[in-house]
C-alpha cells in the first residue's frame, strides 16, 4: 500500500467528495487494472464507470485506512467476469480464466503512468525518424483511428498496424534506455 | 522474448485495444501470454504505451508532413515485407508459390478465389464452404473404429458406428484414437489429445491434435482448417498436426494438397504442397516454412480387433518376426505389435518332429503359433529336392551336404565253442579316431536266416533288417533287430580296447546256427569323430574278437578271422560326394562307425551364443556384423527358414504387399576359430535367398574375413514364401559356422 492510498480525513466533507478524491488518486491505476484484463479501449473504459459505480454504492463497506485502490481491483475483478459472462464483443481479446488471474495478480507496477515515464517517452516520440513520428501524431494528436488513417491513406489496415507495432517497440526501447540513463545521474 | 514476438504483440495488442483483432489472433495472443511471466509482463509494457501516448496527447506537436507520410505508407505497401505475406524460404522447385498481390487485402477473400478456381476449378466448391456460414447440424460422417477413445465431455463420447453430426461444436478427444468416414469415403483418424470440430460435409477443423486424412475420388476437396491454416485436399494422403501454441504442420504422404495459411481477416499465402513435402505454419505470423516429412508420426489407420495402429510404416523387422512379432521398424511405441505367437529358437529336429517324419527326405518342420514363420527345415539337397514350405508347394535342389551313415558289421562263428557260451565279452581294436567318439550301440540280429551275409557283396541297401532311410540315416527292422547294449569308450585318440564287456548271454542263448551278426552304430547324430576298428583284413591279430570263459577252462577267442567271421560296415552317406549306400566295403581295413546328418537346426535372434573350444573351455560368439549391433536372425550351417509374406501382408494395414526383402549379410565377425575342432577347421558358409523354391540369390564361401554385404531381393504380390538357408561349410565340423542376416526386413508398398 502506498501513501495514495491511506484515507486522511482532516475535516468533514460529504462523502461523495471524499470518494472522488480516492477514486481520482487510484484511477489511473485502476483503469490500467481494467485494461490489462480487458485490452480494448472502449470496452475498459465502460467497465471502468461500472466498476466506478460500484465501488460508490458499496462504499459504505470500505474499510477506511485499508487500501482503496485493492479495494477498487476486488470490484473491477467481478466487473472484468461480469463482463466475460454477459457480453462477448468481437475484436478484442477475451482471455481464460487462468490468464484472468495471472494478469490480476501481475505486478502492479506498470498500471500507473508515472510522469518521468511520460517525459521519457515524450522524448523519445521526438527521437522518432520523420515518418514514425507522423504516424504517431496522426494517430494520438488527430485522434485518427487506425481505419481512418488507414482509409486516409489507401493502405490497409494491416499496413497501419505493423507500422504502429514497430513503432511502439521502438518506443519501448528508447524509454528504457532513457530511464536507466536517468536513474543513473 | 524474441524481437519480433514482441512487435507482434505489440500489433495484437493495438489491435485489441482498437477492436481488430482477430479470433485467431486472439488465440495466439493467450498462447503467447500463457508462456511466462515475462511475456505478461510484457504485455503490460505494450499497454503501458499506449495509455502513455494517449495521455501524451495534449503535448504532441501536430506538425505533419502529409506528403512524406504518404510517402512512407507507398513504401510499405510496395515493399510489404511486414504484411502478412510473408515469402516463404528457398524451396525446392516442386513447390509453387503463389502470393496474392498485396492490394487485395481489401477484397482478399475474392483475390483468393479468383487465384485459386483458376489453377483448380474443384476448389470453388471450397471457397463456398470457405465463405459461407455453417449449415445446420447434419449427419456426415460415421466412426468406424476406436482405441481407447475417451472424450473430455462424456455426452460427447461416440461408439463405434455411430453417425457423427456436424454444428454440435467442437469435441475433445482425451485418450485414444479413433477413425471416421465421411459420407463421400473421406477417411479421417484423429490422435488424442485433440480438439477437432465436423464443420461440413467436406471439412473438419482441428483446434489443437493431429489428424490424418486419406481421400477418395469423390471426397477430393476435403479440408482441414487450424488456427492459422486450411488445406485443401486434392486427392491425397495427408497428416495435419496443430499444436496447442496455434502452429500448424502439413505432411503429405501422396498426392498434391493446397494450404492455405493466413490468420483470420488477414492476407493469405497460396502453397501447393506435394506428396513427400511438408511445412509448417509460423503460429504468429502464419509464415510457412519448409520441414522435414514425418513418415511415421501419424495414426494412418486403426484396428481395434487387433489392437494395432498403422503409422505409415512399410518396414517390417524379420528378426522380430522370428519371435512371433510383426514389428515395424522405425516407429517410437512400435505398432503392429503381436506377442502372442510362438518363437524359434534352436530346435533339434530329432526331438521336435515325429520319428515318422524324420525318415522321410526333404525334412520340413512347420512353425506352430508363429504366422509369420511357415516353418524350417534342413537345409542339405542328399535326398533330391527339399520342402522349404509346410504345404509343398515350394522345393529347392539345395546343395549336398556331407552326411555320415556307417555302420559296422561283424560276424562271429562261434561252432568251435561245445561248452559253456555264457560270459562272452566282446573286444574291438580301435584303430584310429580324431576326436572323441561317441557311443556305440550293439545289436544282435534275430533272423538268424539272414546270418550267412557276404562281405563282399552286403551293402546297406540289402543289408538284413535294415529298411530304406534318408542319407545319414537309418531304419532298422526292431523285428529283425535287438539292441544288446551300449560300450562306451573313455579315451579319445588312438587307442586299443581291451575286451569290453556286453552282456551277450541271452542272444547267445538263442542262437542256433552258431553265427552271430552284430551291429555296430551311433544311435545320435552327432560331428564328433568317426570310429575307426581294426578289420581282419587290416591285422588279422586285432581283428574284432569275444572271449568267452568257458567255465573252469581257459579263456576260448573267437575273432572274425575264425571259420565264417567277417568284418565291414555299411555306408549310408554321400561321403566323398558319392551316393554309396549300395557300394560294399568288405575290402577294408578297418570298419567305420559314425552317423552324423545334422539333426540340430538352429534359428535364433539371440545376440550371442555359447561354445566350448577342443579343451572345452567356454567361449562366447558375438552375433554382429562389422560393428553395428542390429536386430538380426543367425542360421547355423544347414538350417533354412521360410517366412509367410502372405501372413505378414495380412497384418499390415490395406494389405499391402511385400516388394523388397533386404538385409545385410555376413558371418560372425571377429571370432576365433584357433583350437576349435581341429587344426584345419576354417569357418565359412554359403548363403541363399529363395522366394516360392526359387534361388533368388546365392553367395558362397562366406567366412569370418568377407565383409558383410547388402542383399535386395525385389518381390511381388504373387510371391507367398521368402526362404532364407545357410549350408556348404567344406568340413562337417561347424562349431561357429553360423550366417548372419542383419536388419532383416520387409519392405511393403
Amino acid at each position: 500500500m502506498d501513501n495514495s492510498d491511506k484515507t486522511k480525513l482532516d475535516t468533514p466533507k460529504p462523502r461523495y467528495e471524499h470518494f472522488l478524491r480516492l477514486f481520482r488518486t487510484n484511477e489511473d491505476r485502476l483503469f490500467g487494472f481494467i485494461l490489462r484484463l480487458l485490452p480494448n479501449f472502449t470496452v475498459a473504459e465502460d467497465v471502468m464507470q461500472e466498476t466506478m459505480m460500484t465501488m460508490w454504492r458499496k462504499f459504505d463497506e470500505f474499510k477506511e485506512g485499508s487500501s482503496f485502490s485493492a479495494w477498487g481491483m476486488r470490484i473491477a475483478r467481478f466487473k472484468v467476469l461480469e463482463y466475460h459472462h454477459r457480453d462477448r464483443r468481437h475484436g478484442m481479446v477475451h482471455f481464460n480464466d487462468e490468464l484472468l488471474d495471472q494478469l490480476s495478480d501481475l505486478d502492479k507496477g506498470p498500471d500507473k503512468i508515472e510522469n518521468t515515464y511520460l517525459e521519457a517517452l515524450h522524448g523519445c516520440v521526438d527521437k522518432l525518424k520523420d515518418q514514425n513520428r507522423d504516424i504517431v501524431k496522426f494517430r494520438y494528436s488527430r485522434d485518427m483511428s487506425i481505419k481512418q488513417i488507414a482509409d486516409e491513406l489507401s493502405v490497409s489496415v494491416n499496413v497501419i498496424y505493423k507500422s504502429m507495432s514497430k513503432i511502439h517497440y521502438v518506443l519501448q526501447k528508447c524509454i528504457e534506455r532513457t530511464l536507466s540513463a536517468w536513474e543513473l545521474t | 522474448m524474441l524481437e519480433k514476438d514482441k512487435i507482434l504483440m505489440n500489433e495484437w495488442v493495438c489491435k485489441s485495444l482498437e477492436g481488430d483483432i482477430s479470433d485467431a489472433e486472439c488465440d495466439l495472443l493467450q498462447t503467447m501470454l500463457s508462456s511466462g511471466p515475462e511475456v505478461l509482463q510484457y504485455y503490460s509494457t505494450c499497454l503501458q504505451i499506449n495509455r502513455g501516448l494517449v495521455k501524451i496527447k495534449p503535448i504532441l506537436k501536430d506538425s505533419l508532413s502529409m506528403d512524406l507520410c504518404l510517402q512512407e505508407m507507398a513504401t510499405y505497401e510496395n515493399q510489404a515485407e511486414v504484411i502478412a505475406i510473408k515469402p516463404s524460404r528457398p524451396e525446392p522447385e516442386k513447390v509453387t508459390v503463389r502470393k496474392l498481390p498485396p492490394q487485395s487485402h481489401r477484397a482478399s477473400r475474392l483475390s483468393l478465389y479468383v487465384a485459386i478456381s483458376s489453377t483448380a476449378a474443384l476448389l470453388l466448391l471450397l471457397l463456398y464452404v470457405y465463405i459461407n456460414p455453417r449449415p445446420i447440424s447434419q449427419e456426415v460422417a460415421v466412426l468406424t473404429d476406436s482405441i481407447d477413445a475417451s472424450w473430455a465431455n462424456p455426452d460427447e463420447a461416440v461408439k463405434n458406428g455411430s453417425r457423427l453430426m456436424t454444428g454440435l461444436g467442437p469435441s475433445t478427444l482425451k485418450t485414444g484414437i479413433i477413425k471416421l468416414r465421411y459420407d463421400d469415403g473421406v477417411q479421417v483418424v484423429i490422435e488424442a489429445p485433440a480438439e477437432y470440430e465436423l464443420l461440413t460435409s467436406t471439412e473438419i477443423a482441428l483446434r489443437y491434435g493431429k489428424v490424418f486424412a486419406s481421400v477418395t475420388e469423390a471426397g477430393k476437396g476435403f479440408t482441414v482448417s487450424t488456427a492459422n491454416s486450411r488445406i485443401i485436399d486434392l486427392g491425397t494422403e495427408f497428416g495435419v498436426f496443430a499444436g496447442t501454441r496455434g502452429d500448424t504442420q502439413l505432411h503429405v504422404f501422396k498426392g498434391m494438397t493446397t494450404l492455405i495459411a493466413g490468420l483470420k481477416n488477414t492476407e493469405k499465402e497460396l502453397l501447393e504442397v506435394q506428396a513427400g513435402q511438408a511445412r509448417q505454419v509460423d503460429v504468429y505470423n502464419a509464415g510457412i516454412r519448409a520441414i522435414q516429412l514425418d513418415q511415421n508420426s501419424f495414426a494412418r489407420s486403426i484396428d481395434s480387433q487387433t489392437n494395432t495402429v498403422w503409422r505409415g510404416e512399410t518396414t517390417i523387422d524379420l528378426a522380430a518376426a522370428l519371435n512371433g512379432r510383426l514389428a515395424a521398424v522405425g516407429a517410437a511405441g512400435a505398432a503392429l505389435l503381436d506377442d502372442s505367437a510362438a518363437a524359434v529358437n534352436t530346435l533339434s529336429l530329432s526331438q521336435a518332429a515325429s520319428p515318422d517324419a524324420l525318415k522321410s527326405p526333404g525334412f520340413f518342420l512347420p512353425i506352430q503359433g508363429n504366422p509369420y514363420i511357415n516353418g524350417v527345415f534342413l537345409a542339405n539337397g542328399a535326398d533330391g529336392p527339399i520342402s522349404v514350405a509346410a504345404d509343398g508347394s515350394a522345393k529347392w535342389n539345395a546343395p549336398v551336404g556331407q552326411v555320415r551313415q556307417k555302420i559296422g558289421l561283424l560276424r562271429f562263428d562261434i561252432s568251435s565253442i561245445k561248452g559253456d557260451r555264457t560270459g562272452a565279452s566282446l573286444g574291438l581294436a580301435i584303430r584310429g579316431m580324431v576326436g572323441e567318439g561317441r557311443p556305440i550301440a550293439v545289436y544282435g540280429l534275430l533272423n538268424e536266416a539272414a546270418d550267412n551275409w557276404s562281405e563282399k557283396d552286403i551293402h546297406y541297401a540289402n543289408a538284413p533288417g535294415f529298411r530304406p532311410a534318408p542319407l545319414g540315416r537309418y531304419d532298422m527292422d526292431p523285428a529283425a533287430w535287438k539292441k544288446l547294449g551300449t560300450l562306451a569308450f573313455n579315451a579319445a585318440g588312438d587307442l586299443m580296447a581291451e575286451a569290453v564287456h556286453l552282456d551277450l548271454d541271452a542272444f547267445i542263448a538263442a542262437d542256433k546256427n552258431n553265427l552271430l551278426t552284430l551291429a555296430l552304430l551311433c544311435e545320435n547324430s552327432d560331428t564328433s569323430a568317426e570310429w575307426r576298428i581294426t578289420t581282419k583284413e587290416g591285422d588279422p591279430s586285432q581283428a574284432p574278437w569275444l572271449v568267452f570263459p568257458c567255465g573252469d577252462s581257459s579263456d576260448v577267442v573267437i575273432t572274425t578271422v575264425t571259420d565264417n567271421g567277417a568284418d565291414t560296415y555299411l555306408s549310408n552317406d554321400n561321403q566323398y560326394d558319392t551316393i554309396n549306400t549300395t557300394d560294399p566295403h568288405g575290402r577294408e581295413t578297418s570298419l567305420r562307425v559314425r552317423h552324423y546328418w545334422k539333426d540340430v537346426i538352429a534359428i535364433t535372434s539371440a545376440a550371442s551364443f555359447e561354445y566350448k573350444d577342443d579343451q572345452g573351455q567356454s567361449h562366447t560368439c558375438r552375433f554382429r556384423l562389422d560393428s553395428a549391433v542390429e536386430p538380426l536372425i543367425a542360421l547355423k550351417t544347414g538350417a533354412g527358414i521360410t517366412f509367410d509374406l502372405t501372413q505378414m501382408q495380412n497384418r499390415v494395414p490395406e494389405n499391402r504387399p511385400a516388394r523388397l526383402f533386404t538385409a545385410q549379410c555376413g558371418m560372425p565377425q571377429g571370432i576365433q576359430a584357433d583350437g576349435l575342432a581341429g587344426n584345419n577347421y576354417k569357418p565359412s558358409i554359403d548363403v541363399y535367398v529363395l522366394v516360392d523354391g526359387k534361388l533368388r540369390l546365392t553367395r558362397t564361401d562366406v567366412n569370418p574375413a568377407t565383409r558383410s554385404f547388402d542383399i535386395s531381393v525385389p518381390l511381388t504380390s504373387q510371391d507367398r514364401y521368402l526362404t532364407l538357408a545357410v549350408t556348404g561349410a567344406s568340413d562337417q565340423r561347424t562349431p561357429l559356422d553360423w550366417g548372419l542376416f542383419a536388419n532383416p526386413r520387409i519392405l511393403f508398398e
